[in-house]
């Protein structure tokens, strides 16, 4: 019988993770204390603040991983973990540079020409230039591989056409980058004929229509592609080649610490208003059980990303985290409404405010980045092929 | 995929294979299941113990055969997944404490126990009928080691004999006037009380493991409506939901080892001031938590997957099954737990920077 276990080792956070846990803390409680921020649920996605993100690449806080020849700081990964996490658990509007940062930076360095690297690097760097994600259409959703946005040869390029949706971000984002079919499946085969191009938004073709979401804000978009020029350089990686470099990205996309710290500072509230009760026994087992389990599943996202730092593909792991992570984002939520006298009021204050965001905002943490069930089948898959 | 892997971590796989190797040549279904009439398996213990494994982890000056805790929370783990019927994780834990106290580790199998006064009967000790138990404790003259070998005991013997629902010995054991009881540093007490939190959490851990093992072959050997049930997605879901839990008790576990395993140290032990260090306290803690409560998920889901045929008795499930339901309940249930750490996060929650500097680690 295979025997084995799921995750990888945990490495050892690198001897600046201190010193720079403790910068980033520093900026934090300024910022707040200026109040420049005010800590809410779910501000990876919600909270656009250009300003912010500059001035966190003002720091070498963006970007981080990007070697210096490409403006960025050459830190590690674990590095980035630090800082990221350490912005989501405040609450920090990070929505701006948050793609930019976590996936079109890694993607690039890995897979994009010496003029894209060149053209977006330096500017993600300093938390200035924002991209938006253009996976997801009105007919493939889960199933991913049912793209319809076609990209046609041309001389010098490809012309686009096609819809995508939920693109977060797209009415502020500067670029979009795409998922398309450049070439007919191989029978059975759809993974075959797609590519990732980076589309440039503000330019003729382009049209972005918002789609607001329950709680009444705007993330996310459809933006329509109406026979859009793009020029060969901006194709990233390989004609053909967009399933791989788009599978390979999710398990950044899935095992980071924003599957596991979107309601936080809820949680970071509710210990605040029970701290006087600590002899509460009831109180103190709830708030016992989903710290430990926040606890464990910290290790596990750690794991995943020391793994992945080191040149691994450890994809089982990624999807559980964000399987056991976007679980406890919501049990967070209840165990917050059974301790609580305060009531969800989009427009109050404390308790009742962030109950309101983590509420209306929930529905998402288990739909996004891939849906809890899709990722559990990879995983089954995952399991029987070992 | 070894890319980061360095001597030590050789090492450690090397002795992972060596147990994991001897640990299945003797813990066949069969063998494990008839243990649970005789106590323990006492040939699988003479081969643990020839090979030194039963007392890894501790210094050799102490009677130990020297290795770290990684080495020796590999060899826990390894008992967890084969169901070993023998106390060789108590072996373990209890080496680690007489060594630490300065105390020389006596052959054969020994548990330790917490005790609330000198005096007092260790209700339900692991395999205390034939180990020789360690028990620790504090009071007003500080911290103390009682060590009482079976063969000394004053009772009758087997008056307070019990069983867990794995058929593991779980005995009263009296701190009778046989007992050596030996001063030992400030913190023992604590430390005994997290080793065998800790070792508790990595039994579960193997265990956990192998009933998704386990699961994973019979899912895809049964088949119904003429395929695998491993092609049925609701199967798949159940069985990622397991193997989701099955990871963060092994995430959590491998935190709490490395919480400590870097505590200060003297001469390669725990270093006093350290025995009682915060950061090990809540890791092991939320490791035992998630331990014990995914432990139930875990057993439940094997069980659904299995069918009918996982309940018997000639089925091998039952004997990861019963050690889970057995061991969430032992050295911490999770409500204990839950709610020991809960009041240690609500006491961080007035610092400030609130909770996040204290459930980071790094305050």
């Amino acid at each position: 019988m295979r025997s084995g276990t799921l995750l990888p080792p945990v490495r050892p956070w690198p001897a600046t993770a201190a010193g720079l846990r403790s910068e980033v803390r520093e900026f934090l409680a300024a910022e707040r204390a200026a109040g420049r921020f005010i800590p809410a649920c779910d501000a990876w996605l919600s909270g656009w603040d250009e300003s912010f993100s500059r001035r966190l690449g003002d720091r070498g806080w963006v970007g981080m991983t990007i070697p210096a020849e490409y403006g960025g700081h050459g830190r590690s990964a674990l590095e980035r973990y630090v800082v990221v996490e350490e912005l989501l658990a405040a609450g920090a509007p990070v929505a701006a540079h948050w793609v930019s940062d976590r996936q079109v930076g890694p993607n690039l360095l890995r897979y994009g020409s010496e003029v894209l690297k060149q053209r977006y690097l330096p500017a993600i760097a300093q938390g200035a230039c924002y991209f938006a994600i253009g996976l997801s259409e009105p007919d493939a959703g889960s199933d991913l591989a049912a793209v319809r946005t076609t990209g046609t040869r041309v001389d010098g390029g490809w012309t686009v056409s096609g819809t995508k949706v939920w693109t977060s971000g797209a009415h502020r984002a500067h670029a979009l980058i795409a998922l398309l079919r450049t070439g007919p499946p191989d029978g059975r085969q759809r993974h075959v004929g797609l590519s990732q191009l980076l589309i440039e938004l503000d330019q003729p073709g382009v049209t972005i229509r918002p789609i607001i979401s329950m709680t009444g804000e705007h993330h996310f978009n459809e933006v329509v592609l109406g026979d859009v020029f793009v020029p060969d350089e901006q194709v990233v990686g390989t004609i053909g080649d967009g399933w791989a470099q788009v599978t390979s990205e999710l398990a950044y996309e899935r095992s980071g610490p924003e599957r596991l710290l979107s309601t936080f500072v809820l949680l970071d509230a509710l210990a605040g208003e029970l701290a006087s009760r600590a002899g509460d026994a009831d109180a103190a087992r709830a708030v016992g059980r989903v710290v430990s389990r926040l606890w464990a599943g910290r290790q596990m996202s750690l794991a995943v990303a020391g793994a992945l730092a080191d040149g691994e593909a450890p994809e089982i792991a990624a999807a559980l985290v964000k399987d056991v992570g976007t679980r406890l984002e919501n049990e967070i939520i209840e165990v917050a409404r059974m301790l609580t006298a305060a009531v969800p009021d989009p427009e109050g204050a404390g308790m009742a405010g962030l109950l309101a965001q983590a509420v209306l905002h929930a529905p998402g943490f288990t739909l996004r980045g891939g849906t809890n069930e899709i990722l559990r089948g990879i995983v089954a898959r995952g399991l029987a092929l070992r | 995929m070894g890319t980061g892997m360095s001597a030590a971590d050789g090492e450690r796989e090397l002795l992972r294979q060596t147990v994991e190797d001897l640990l299945a040549g003797h813990c066949t279904p069969s063998r494990v299941a008839a243990a649970a009439g005789s106590g323990w398996d006492a040939a699988l213990w003479r081969a643990l113990e020839d090979t030194g494994l039963t007392l890894a982890g501790s210094p050799e000056e102490a009677g130990g055969s020297g290795g770290d805790l990684l080495a020796a929370a590999g060899i826990a783990a390894a008992a967890g997944a084969a169901a070993a019927p023998v106390p060789l994780a108590e072996t373990l834990a209890a080496g680690m404490l007489l060594a630490r106290a300065g105390l020389t580790i006596p052959p054969g199998p020994l548990t330790v126990a917490v005790a609330r006064e000198r005096g007092a009967t260790l209700p339900r000790v692991p395999y205390g009928r034939l180990a020789t138990t360690v028990a620790a404790g504090s009071g007003e003259g500080g911290d103390w080691l009682a060590v009482i070998a079976p063969a000394d005991r004053d009772e009758t013997g087997q008056s307070g004999t019990g069983r867990n629902l794995a058929g593991e010995p779980r005995d009263e054991v009296a701190l009778g006037g046989a007992a050596e009881v030996h001063a030992a540093p400030t913190g023992t007490a604590d430390y005994a009380r997290r080793l065998l939190r800790l070792f508790r959490s990595l039994l579960i851990a193997g265990a956990a493991q192998r009933a998704l093992d386990l699961t994973v072959t019979y899912v895809q050997e049964r088949e119904q409506f003429g395929r695998p049930l491993a092609k049925f997605p609701t199967v798949q879901q159940e069985l990622a939901r397991m193997a989701g839990e099955v990871a963060l008790i092994a995430a959590a576990t491998q935190a709490a080892v490395a919480a400590e395993a870097s505590l200060p140290e003297e001469d390669g032990l725990p270093a006093e001031d350290g025995l009682a260090a915060g950061d090990a306290v809540s890791a092991v803690l939320a490791a035992k938590a998630q331990a014990s409560h995914g432990a139930g998920i875990v057993a439940a889901i094997a069980h659904q997957l299995h069918g009918a045929i996982g309940t018997t008795e000639e089925h091998r499930l039952r004997l990861t099954t019963t050690r889970l339901w057995s061991w969430r309940d032992e050295d911490g249930s999770e409500a204990e737990c839950f709610a020991e750490l809960g009041r240690a996060a609500l006491g961080a929650a007035t610092q400030a920077g609130g909770l996040w500097p204290w459930l980071s680690g790094s305050p």
